[in-house]
């Protein structure tokens, strides 16, 4: 095979490349999905509620994963400002991960208790009421919105079928009514507040 | 087997081997000022950080304190914005010079050209000039070849370290740094840099020269994007020039139809990129005028007149005029003057005082027992002067708001003072839940500077 | 790992940098007959041609040092399956090497204030100026970057201590932490006898009080809270139940505040500081916290 036939095909170069860079991925990625490290939750481990379940959701629909990571790496500048570095077993509910990738606002793996739930309130309506140089953009419709909760049950019921999170019985018939006037803002925080539980009581 | 074998289709490597370069040293009036202008950069580069100002190292960019030393004034990491401005003024100064005069920079001021220049020399000295050169790099290795070897590379190596060392002085203080040197007490961080840069500066001006402007410097490659006719440019006379041929002194030349040019090859062997300028203009050509000075030489010999290769714009090769005023010298020398004015008019006001507001981040409010409102804040207070001062702070913009805590105080030079405050103020004043608030502070000295920094003040949530 | 997936991830990057090299070396040279000896590539575009030149033999050169580079990472590193390494390097065994050394420059400078009593420290302008940062680091989410507190959270500053404010008591809350919790009583006091507790909590303040009330306040109180607070309402420092006779008031002075108080209760904690800042900064905390409302 010449440069020039690899060259000049499009899809035999992108069949090519997805080849080579498969490599990596064989490596580094596939084995993770056997490892005992890597399936298995750490002990205090426990499965969202409903509520934050639905903070969840619309932490992913406004998209804060793509400024805040929830990862702390093991290096001491990281651990001294957030805690305990973040491990595999915290994250085998998570589907899917929330790691994020870059850090235009600090990592949120461990920010649950930090601060009040009011705090909070006054952070997401207008983070600059309390951080004055903060960046992040202001989310005040998160306030006057409610939860969609008809839906809750089918979430926790899919996460408990086709992930093995252990949610009882219970925790899906009680999940309507778990949620049931809460408005997103509620929900949100109540999400970043579980946030780290499973290793808050660790350095 | 043996078909295969008559089969066999030769193979070109896809990699070129660089071929070493010979440049043969010129004399003339821009070998010169390259002269010149190396001995003057040099001299800078190796004397500056010797100078002292108010018993400390002149220039001094001290890494770990974040301070830049630079005379009179100490930048710190505030300062961030002059030096930005600074480097902005460095590149529209390149960028203003090559709408000027095309390449000077590469010829007579690039680091690369100068430290280059300075091995060169180095290696002349020891091994002789440029046939020399060649032989001695053509003999078998022998006792001679091996002495010349190892005394260039050993002048090279002192010389590279000198260099790092100079380097490193100017953010290590560098009296202190020779003294380490000498008992051999330095960390290993500055052994690690006065390594790495007398490491650069051997592999860049000894090993790699030419290399490093063909294929590694950017600014050659956009050379195009800053060229237009009428650039100054370095360019072979090839209607004066052509037919090139050897000819006999005195020989009626023309007749035979041949132009000015020899065919010496003398251009070739002075050039340091070893391109022949004669194939017109090429991306390699640093325009350091050695081909100049060395063509007109043998002009002068053959009793032609001087400048078959000479600065000349692509407009006056053509019979046109030159215009040094158009756009975009214009733009250039304006948008430069103007960052150099606004450069100087920032240094001037600059006021030597930071002051940073931090509310107390994870509270809210406190209400008083008599119902104020009252926020907590720690005042950084920088006094970025040579001097102690004196300060004394103040809340603009409420009629009722109190400051719990010390409003006189004394920084020393170059400290940070915190003040933790609680400032309250009446509810009924406050109209939404979070407000500006404005601490202003003063400098009780002769310049009364004044810095005013804005916070947050938050209170309860008002209903519409 | 198994030895299926040690074994997996061997061969896949050994394939990987075989390959590199073989495409490498492969791709190094070209059969004459394949290069047009144009001198350009044979690419127009709007009639500009792009020359065929060679790239220098010392590119090659580096993509092999980066080959070079590669197996000597996997000799030194992790990498190879289950290998560990000739370093046997770890990212949890650099984190901790970070923090030894870390400690190694710190703690020397804590620990050295240890041998000295806290009354004694206090007056130690360096070390409450080191306990001070500690505090602002650690416990001004709470109490405020001037220890002064905010609603809930007490003044440091000030003589009244729910717990003790002498040396001991003070590390022993830094160290161990407090739970402060004051029953809600909504279930079992009417809302009358509620009032009535407000008036007299409120007499024991020095406020101007309905007399009558206060006086029925009085006997719910001897029943109900002079368990925890006292008889004479003084509080208690082995539960941290709060002085009433004085005006401070952690969280609020008005009566709706203290109503609010006795029918909902309160659950306050303090969490236990004793391993994450360790022997000596702790040391130099309580020494901050008691210079606060013990210098002259």
């Amino acid at each position: 095979m010449s440069h020039e036939k690899l060259e000049t095909n499009i899809g035999l170069m992108g069949l090519m490349i997805v080849i080579v860079i498969s490599f990596g991925g064989l490596a580094e990625i596939v084995p993770l999905f056997f490892l005992k490290d890597t399936t298995e939750p750490v002990t205090n481990l426990r499965p969202y509620s409903a509520l934050e379940m639905e903070g969840r959701d619309v932490y992913i629909r406004e998209g804060c994963n793509t400024c805040h990571s929830q990862m702390i790496r093991p290096f001491r500048a990281e651990t001294e400002r957030y805690g305990h570095y973040s491990v595999a077993g915290e994250h085998v509910w998570e589907h899917p991960f929330l790691w994020g990738s870059k850090r235009t606002g600090p990592d949120l793996a461990r920010v649950g208790g930090r601060y009040s739930d009011e705090w909070h309130r006054v952070h997401l309506i207008n983070p600059r009421d309390v951080v004055p140089e903060s960046n992040m953009p202001a989310f005040p419709w998160l306030e006057e919105k409610y939860i969609n909760s008809d839906l809750t049950a089918e979430k926790l019921k899919a996460f408990k079928e086709y992930f093995d999170v252990p949610y009882t019985d219970a925790d899906i018939a009680g999940a309507k009514a778990a949620v049931d006037g809460k408005t997103e803002l509620d929900a949100v925080v109540a999400y970043l507040q579980s946030l780290g539980h499973a290793l808050s009581d660790k350095r | 087997m043996s078909k295969a074998k008559a089969e066999r289709i030769p193979v070109k490597d896809l990699y070129a081997k660089a071929e070493k370069i010979y440049p043969r040293q010129v004399h003339g009036f821009f070998s010169r000022l390259r002269i010149l202008t190396v001995f003057l950069l040099l001299g800078i580069y190796y004397i500056v950080p010797w100078l002292t100002w108010d018993d400390r190292q002149a220039i001094l960019l001290d890494l770990p304190a974040r301070k830049f030393h630079l005379f009179g004034i100490t930048f710190w990491p505030q300062d961030f914005v002059y030096l930005t401005l600074l480097l902005v003024i460095c590149a529209v100064g390149l960028f203003l010079f090559t709408a000027f005069a095309g390449r000077l920079w590469c010829g007579y001021a690039c680091p690369q050209t100068v430290w280059t220049q300075t091995f060169i020399w180095i290696e002349e000295f020891v091994e002789g000039n440029r046939n020399a050169r060649i032989r001695l790099d053509k003999k078998p290795w022998g006792p001679e070849k091996l002495l010349k070897k190892t005394a260039k590379h050993t002048l090279w190596i002192l010389f590279a370290l000198f260099t790092g060392y100079t380097f490193v002085g100017y953010f290590s203080p560098i009296r202190e740094l020779w003294d380490g040197i000498l008992a051999f007490s330095l960390g290993p961080w500055e052994w690690f840099w006065i390594g790495l840069y007398s490491l650069a500066t051997y592999g860049n001006a000894g090993r790699l020269r030419e290399q490093v402007c063909l294929y590694m410097c950017p600014y050659a490659r956009f050379q195009s994007a800053m060229f237009d006719k009428d650039t100054l440019i370095i360019s072979y006379d090839e209607e004066r020039g052509e037919e090139r041929g050897k000819r006999k002194r005195n020989a009626d030349y023309k007749a035979d139809g041949l132009g000015d040019c020899i065919d010496c090859k003398q251009c070739v062997h002075v050039c340091p990129t070893g391109i022949d300028i004669r194939d017109g203009l090429q991306y390699e050509c640093i325009a350091c005028a050695a081909c100049i000075d060395v063509c007109d030489d043998v002009m002068d010999q053959m009793g032609y007149d001087k400048g078959l290769i000479k600065y000349t714009t692509e407009h006056s090769e053509k019979g046109k005029s030159t215009h040094i005023l158009r756009p975009r010298t214009f733009l250039y020398t304006s948008l430069f003057m103007g960052l150099i004015a606004t450069f100087f008019f920032l240094i001037a006001t600059r006021t030597p005082l930071d002051v940073n507001v931090i509310r107390d981040r994870n509270n809210l409010f406190n209400e008083t027992f008599s119902g104020e409102i009252q926020n907590t804040y720690q005042l950084k207070v920088l006094n970025m002067s040579q001097v102690a001062n004196d300060y004394e702070l103040k809340i603009n913009g409420y009629q009722t708001s109190q400051i719990d805590g010390p409003t006189k105080f004394t920084i020393d030079a170059g400290g940070v003072l915190t003040l933790p405050l609680r400032v309250s103020i009446d509810a009924d004043e406050l109209e939404k839940r979070s407000n500006d608030i404005y601490f202003e502070i003063t400098t009780l000295n002769d310049s009364q500077d004044t810095y005013i920094a804005k916070g947050k003040f938050l209170g309860p949530k008002k209903e519409k | 790992m198994t030895e299926f997936w040690n074994w997996w991830v061997i061969v896949i990057v050994a394939i990987n940098i075989l390959g590199c090299w073989g495409l490498l070396f492969w791709t190094r040279k070209m059969k004459e007959n394949e290069v047009e000896d144009t001198g350009t590539t044979g690419h127009v575009y709007d009639g500009i041609t792009e020359y065929n030149n060679p790239l220098p033999r010392w590119w090659l050169i580096m993509f092999y040092i980066t080959l070079v580079f590669g197996v000597g990472y996997l000799i030194l590193y992790p990498g190879l399956g289950n290998n560990k390494g000739v370093l046997g390097w770890t990212q949890e065994g650099q984190l901790e090497e970070e923090v030894a050394a870390a400690k190694a420059i710190y703690q020397p400078l804590f620990d050295k204030f240890l041998k000295v009593p806290v009354e004694e420290l206090a007056n130690n302008k360096q070390a409450v100026e080191m306990g001070k940062r500690i505090f602002v680091n650690t416990c001004f989410g709470c109490h405020g970057s001037d220890a002064r507190g905010n609603p809930g959270y007490p003044n440091l500053t000030d003589k009244d201590w729910l717990y003790g404010g002498n040396p001991a008591q003070i590390k022993q809350s830094i160290v161990a932490g407090r739970v402060g919790v004051m029953p809600g009583f909504e279930a079992m006091l009417s809302a009358e006898q509620i009032d009535e507790l407000v008036q007299y909590v409120g007499q024991l303040s020095g406020n101007q009080v309905d007399a009558a009330k206060a006086e029925a306040g009085s006997k719910t109180f001897a029943l109900q809270c002079a368990v925890c607070h006292g008889a004479n309402a003084k509080g208690n420092i082995a539960l941290g139940a709060p002085n009433l006779t004085d005006d401070i008031w952690l969280h609020g002075a008005s009566s709706r505040s203290i109503a609010q108080t006795i029918r909902g209760g309160h659950n306050n904690q303090m969490p236990a500081l004793g391993d994450i800042l360790g022997e000596g900064r702790t040391h130099l905390v309580t020494t901050y916290v008691y210079s606060l409302s013990n210098s002259k």
